[in-house]
Parts: C-alpha cells; structure tokens; sequence
C-alpha cells in the first residue's frame, strides 16, 4: 500500500472518529417560568416564587457523529445536526418524552423535556424545558392537568 | 484502488462502531472509610469506620474516554456519569488523596452543585460528588481511588450542616464491559 493512501486512511478514521473531549461550563440554572395546567387555563407562579437558581457543571461532548450533554448526572444525546451545520455555532436540540397509560382509566400522562443550546468554546447558552400534562375521561378528574417549567441555562467554561 | 477502498470502509466502520470512544468495564470493591456530619460551629459526628468497614460492595463502573487523551467519564454502579480529566500522576496538576504524585494517571471526576436562596437570607445549599483515583503506573488495569459525597447548607440556612461520606475503591478492568455478553459467553 502507497504510503500516501496508509496517511489518506489515517486521516480519514482520525477524522471520522475523533472526539473533541470534554468542554465543562459552569451555568447558573434559573427558572423563567412555572405554570400550572388546568382545565379552565395556564396559571403562571409569580417569580419571586421561583426556586433559587443554582450553579452547576455541565459538560458537553462533541464527537464525530454526535453531541452528548451530561448535565449533572443526567446524559442527553442530541439530536444529529445536518452535514454542513457546525456545531458550536448551531442551536442543538433533543426530547425526552414518557407516556404512561392506565389502562383501567383511561387516564394518560404525557411527559416531555427538551433541551436546546448553543455551546461553543467560551460560552453555554440553554433553554431546558419540562410540560408535564394528565388527560383523559371524567375518572381522571377535571383535565387537562398538570404543570409546565421552563429553565434557562446560561455559563461559561470552566473546569471539572 | 479498490482494495483499498474496501480496506478504507472496513476500517472506517470498526474504528466508528462506539462513535470512536471505548467503553471500558471495572469491576469495582467499595468500602465506606467516613461519614460524618457537621452540624454549626463545633458538632462533629462521625460514624466509627471499623463499623464502616465491615461492609464491602461490589459493583461495576464503567469508563469511557475521549480520544483527546485528557477528557473521561465514569458512569457508576447508580447510573451516575461524572465527567472529568486524566492527566499524569505526578503532582503538578493535583496532590491529594487518591492522586498524590505516587506514579501512574490521574481519574479526576466531580459534579457540583450551588444555590442561593435570596428570598431566604441568601440560604446557600450545595453538593459535591467526586472520584479522584489513579490508574496504576505498573498495572494500568488496576485503579484505585477515593470516592466522596458531600452535601450541606450554610449558616444563611439556619444550622449549617454538612454531610460527608467516603468511600475508598478498588478497581480492575474487565475484558467484557457488559456482564449479559460475559454471561452468555459462559
């Protein structure tokens, strides 16, 4: 094999399969907004209501193929971005959604937290969002109901 | 031309099966070496760590690093993942137990966490879960570490309080990460 298609190939798997490591962000986590839903509206909890913010270490991963964000000690697979996108310029974003149905009931509770940020070499930039909704008949109680929060997630590289 | 090409494929699909990081499996021995609890100025009180002793878990970890060579994280036997650094063991980045310039590299992992309350007296509460190790210089399947889990809250709060629990761990690497692969090897 020519020496230069053995370097060729080098570069590419090197390419292909690198990970960038680790970047930690320390963010200041702050609630923006706390609703209940029910099933006459949205009722929205008065800032100074709120829970404190918090500082926190988050750390994100860029590897060939994927994003990953540990936040805490919880673990977020990105959704991919498009070929030409670059990832610390583009807002990246995924969902964790549940769905719990009783089958007696008919009850059914929808869970669904997203995240979305922009991470690049200085700076995290983030919106973490949770809506938790119970619906369903009469047995369920009056519905829709459930809760609504929504985080903002803003920081600044740091160390481990 | 097209040899190569197939070369380059395989070789491009081995090398990004795990997204070009492995995942590596430590069968790990837990000891609790101190737990104590500071509560105000001058209460100390610590559980007796021959009664602490006693009790051995055994458990796996897992450890996945980045091919930077520098940047890991451990995920524990609770489902934790902790991210972190490696880096040489010989004090110019870190001195403390677990990593006391004794040769070999350095696991360093931590999360934390602070709060400040400032509709409560500025009430600070805040966490701290951390692993500073070391991969031993002769036998770099062996770790060995020292694993720490503290939390509490400040005067602001009312009584400041701290809980600290330690652990000392001992750790092999394994040739299966998964345990269900090992088991149906057998």
């Amino acid at each position: 094999m020519k020496r230069e298609t053995a370097i060729l190939l080098t570069g590419l798997l090197s390419s292909a399969c690198s990970s960038d490591g680790l970047v930690f962000y320390e963010v200041v986590r702050s609630r923006v907004a706390e609703c209940l839903i029910r099933s006459n509206g949205e009722f929205c909890v008065e800032p100074d209501q709120f829970d404190p913010p918090s500082v926190e270490v988050w750390t994100v991963e860029t590897r060939a193929d994927r994003t990953i964000l540990y936040a805490n000690e919880e673990v977020w697979i990105l959704d991919t971005l498009p070929d030409d996108a670059e990832p610390t310029s583009t807002p990246q974003s995924t969902e964790k959604i549940s769905v719990v149905l009783n089958g007696e009931t008919g009850c059914r509770t929808d869970a669904v937290r997203a995240i979305e940020f922009i991470a690049d070499r200085d700076a995290f930039d983030g919106t973490l969002t949770s809506r938790t909704v119970t619906t369903g008949p009469a047995a369920c109680g009056s519905t829709p109901v459930g809760d609504r929060r929504v985080d903002s997630v803003i920081g600044s590289v740091s160390g481990p | 031309m097209l040899r190569i090409a197939l070369l380059g494929t395989a070789l491009f699909t081995v090398g990004c099966d795990a997204g070009g990081v492995d995942l590596e499996g430590w069968d790990v021995t837990i000891t609790q070496v101190s737990r104590c609890t500071l509560t105000g100025q001058f209460s100390r009180n610590c559980d007796d760590p021959a009664v602490l002793g006693q009790t051995r878990l055994s458990a796996r970890w897992y450890i996945e690093r980045a091919d930077d060579g520098v940047s890991a994280t451990v995920t524990t036997h609770e489902g934790r993942t902790i991210p972190g650094v490696i880096f040489e063991n010989d004090g110019s980045i870190l001195n403390a137990e677990g990593c006391a310039a004794d040769g070999g590299r350095c696991l360093f992992v931590r999360r934390r966490f602070e709060s400040v309350d400032a509709n409560a007296n500025n009430c600070t509460t805040f966490g701290e879960l951390m692993f500073i190790g070391t991969f031993s210089s002769d036998d770099p399947a062996s770790l060995r570490g020292r694993f720490s889990d503290v939390a509490g809250n400040t005067e602001e709060c009312g009584t400041p309080t701290i809980n600290e629990v330690a652990f000392a761990v001992e750790g092999r690497r394994v040739e299966q990460p998964a345990r269900s692969l090992e088991e149906a090897a057998r």
